[in-house]
């Protein structure tokens, strides 16, 4: 019984902070992007009273978000890949080998995530004016971008090598399989949904990253958040301002949407190779 | 013919010696158990043959070639696991043929194998399936096809029946064993169920804490156990202690225990070790006997259809009996004798 209202409980208060979190700003964003200029939307009006698609158009055409875009959505996915390159060797040595220390060299790892991206940013600057490698501003990026999402993308990839199976590799060897064939048959399938996981997770921290992105990259280089976060400062247009975050928004929910539906495939009793029906 | 011969083997980790001083020899064909309690090094040896842990000392003989240092996929083994450990994104059929790609066995003569091994292990329904469709026994027999579908000179169980039910437990133990012979395969079974091992094996050999307490065929094991480790683990077993030998002629001593004198039949002679005496609950007489006859009391009985369990106590002293006899009442008083020769004289270990 006690279980059953506090089942209750839960559920609503979840389904309300959804809504304050999630469903309310989503609209309101939505709809100061469709405010159009002609008529401003007063704090009297619960809708704005002329819509259209002005803005939209409007910060197509006139502002950088072209080129935004462009870079915003190559940066991501290659820092995705080469971060979830780099993080395989430690992860493997995490998952699969135990050594004295290994707890405290797990939590060395995450060190990164405490360093403010800011100091980070500003060192690699130095750094690069001072090597005169200012044409590899984007690189530096990259590299930068990899180096602060590595610790997430080692935590997942560690898990995930923790979830192959010693006895499929064994049975892989016990049949004379290559190396290749061992990493076919027990690794790779195992480790899928940590590849998910973490090119996911690495992806949305990168797109949405300013300080390193703005720092290292101004004023050539814009990504969809220095954009953003210029065309506030400047002069801050609250309908320019919905578009340009709905635009950084939409395309990381869907991608969730997606990468979680491969994930739910991925179900336990394919990775164990056991589970009777 | 010896196919596989394993010599001295030692293995510890840190300080706990798992193996001390293992030695086996199996002939061509042969089926033998690994019987012992959990811990007491039967995985740990398996692995050693396969070639997945290398021993402290010892070596390693597969067709009298030392292949102490072959690595495991270049040893001509196969193993089946405890959970089956097939590929859960290959479907049966890529499963089985695994062992036949990777070996790089030649195209028309790996289709007659696989061909064989489906017709003997009835998957022919299930080759498209992927492992997590099929039932506990039909994932046991795709790992068994898997195993042996490539002719390993040596195949390798570890508790290849621990994930079954008690019904299909005694079906697939039977099919393992059917396609033992049919493929004259030489066969390790590693199991701590005493019955598996009886049942199934050419030869059953009795582990203790890293050593063989004893080896030797199913029967043997069971009448003549030599220790009181084998007399307790196989089968039940009154066991008293006893003191004071004498000899008597003929081969006869008698000894001195908890539940009296008793006279046995002994033809060696008996060492610091031996200090046990024991019989099988089956062996009792109900009724007075002409030789060590004893008085109990019954405190249990258990009617079991073909036979009657009791357990009757002499002094403080529980005994088991099993008899064709019925008709006891609780705390009656009753005697039986067991023949001098049904006592066994065991050793300490
Ligand atoms: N990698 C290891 N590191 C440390 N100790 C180990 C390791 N592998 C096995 N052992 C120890 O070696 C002993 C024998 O292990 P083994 O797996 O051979 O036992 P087993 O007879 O197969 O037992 P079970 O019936 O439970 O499977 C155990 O005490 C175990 O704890
Ligand atoms: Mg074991």
């Amino acid at each position: 019984m006690i279980a059953k209202s506090l089942h209750r409980i839960l559920f609503i208060s979840m389904i309300i902070i959804g809504v304050i979190w999630i469903v309310v700003p989503f609209i309101m964003a939505i709809l100061w992007s469709l405010v159009d200029p002609a008529e401003p939307w007063t704090v009297d009006l619960v809708t704005p009273p002329v819509m259209s698609f002005y803005r939209w158009t409007y910060m197509w055409e006139s502002s950088n978000l072209k080129d935004a875009l462009f870079n915003s959505y190559l940066l991501a996915p290659t820092v995705s890949i080469i971060t979830l390159i780099f993080s395989i060797p430690t992860a493997y040595v995490f998952g699969r080998y135990n050594f004295v220390g290994k707890e405290i060299a797990k939590l060395l790892c995450l060190l990164p995530l405490v360093t403010p991206y800011f100091v980070l940013s500003v060192f690699l600057t130095a750094t690069i004016i001072s090597f005169g490698l200012s044409e590899y501003r984007v690189a530096a990026i990259v590299l930068a971008h990899a180096v602060m999402f590595l610790p997430y993308a080692i935590r997942i990839m560690t898990v995930g090598f923790e979830q192959v199976s010693q006895e499929h590799i064994d049975a892989a060897r016990d049949l004379s399989a290559t190396t290749f064939s061992r990493w076919r048959v027990a690794y790779f399938p195992a480790l899928r949904p940590a590849f998910f996981a973490s090119i996911l997770i690495v992806f949305i921290q990168s797109i949405e990253e300013f300080a390193v992105a703005f720092i290292l990259g101004s004023p050539t280089f814009v990504t969809i958040p220095t954009l953003l976060f210029s065309t506030m400062g400047q002069d801050f247009v609250r309908p320019n301002a919905a578009v340009l975050s709905l635009i950084l928004v939409v395309p990381n929910v869907v991608l969730m949407l997606f990468l979680e539906k491969l994930l739910r495939t991925a179900n336990p009793a394919m990775i164990s190779g056991k589970g009777l029906k | 013919m010896s196919i596989l011969k394993v010599k001295n083997l030692f293995k510890s980790y840190g300080k706990i010696e798992v193996l001390k001083n293992f030695s086996l020899d199996i002939d061509s064909t042969e089926f033998v158990s690994l019987l012992g309690p959990s811990g007491c090094g039967k995985t740990t040896v398996l692995k050693i043959i396969s070639g997945f842990i290398s021993p402290d000392k010892g070596t390693v003989f597969i067709e009298d070639i030392d292949v102490s240092n072959t690595p495991p996929e270049k040893r001509n083994t196969a193993m089946c696991f405890q959970s089956y450990a097939l590929f859960p994104h290959l479907t049966v059929e890529d499963n089985i043929k695994f062992g036949l790609y990777e070996k790089k066995i030649p195209k028309n003569k790996s289709k007659d194998l696989f061909e064989e091994a489906i017709e003997h292990l009835s998957l022919s329904q299930e080759l498209g399936k992927y492992p997590n469709e099929l039932s506990g026994g039909q994932q046991q027999r795709v790992a068994l096809g898997r195993a042996l579908v490539t002719r390993p000179k040596i195949i390798l169980f570890d508790e290849p029946l621990s994930n079954l039910d008690a019904i299909l437990r005694g079906t697939v133990r039977n099919e393992i064993k059917r396609i033992q012979s049919e493929f004259k395969l030489t066969a390790i079974y590693v199991t701590h169920d005493q019955s598996e091992a009886l049942s199934i094996s050419d030869r059953v050999l009795l582990m203790k804490e890293g050593e063989i307490n004893q080896i030797d065929t199913p029967e043997k094991i069971y009448d003549n156990p030599i220790s009181y480790f084998s007399a307790s683990f196989v089968g039940i077993s009154n066991i008293h202690h006893f003191k004071n030998p004498k000899k008597l002629e003929n081969n006869f001593i008698e000894v001195d225990t908890n539940v009296g004198k008793l006279k046995l039949f002994y033809k060696n002679n008996l060492t610091d070790k031996n200090i046990y005496v024991s019989w099988r609950p089956e062996k009792a007489e109900v009724g007075e006997q002409r030789e060590n006859t004893l008085f109990g009391r019954i405190k249990s009985i258990a009617f079991q259809g073909a036979f009657t369990e009791l357990e009757v106590a002499i002094k403080n002293i529980k005994i088991k009996i099993i008899t064709q006899k019925r008709g006891f009442k609780i705390n009656e008083e009753i005697k039986f004798g067991i023949k001098p020769e049904n006592l066994l004289v065991l050793e300490q270990s």
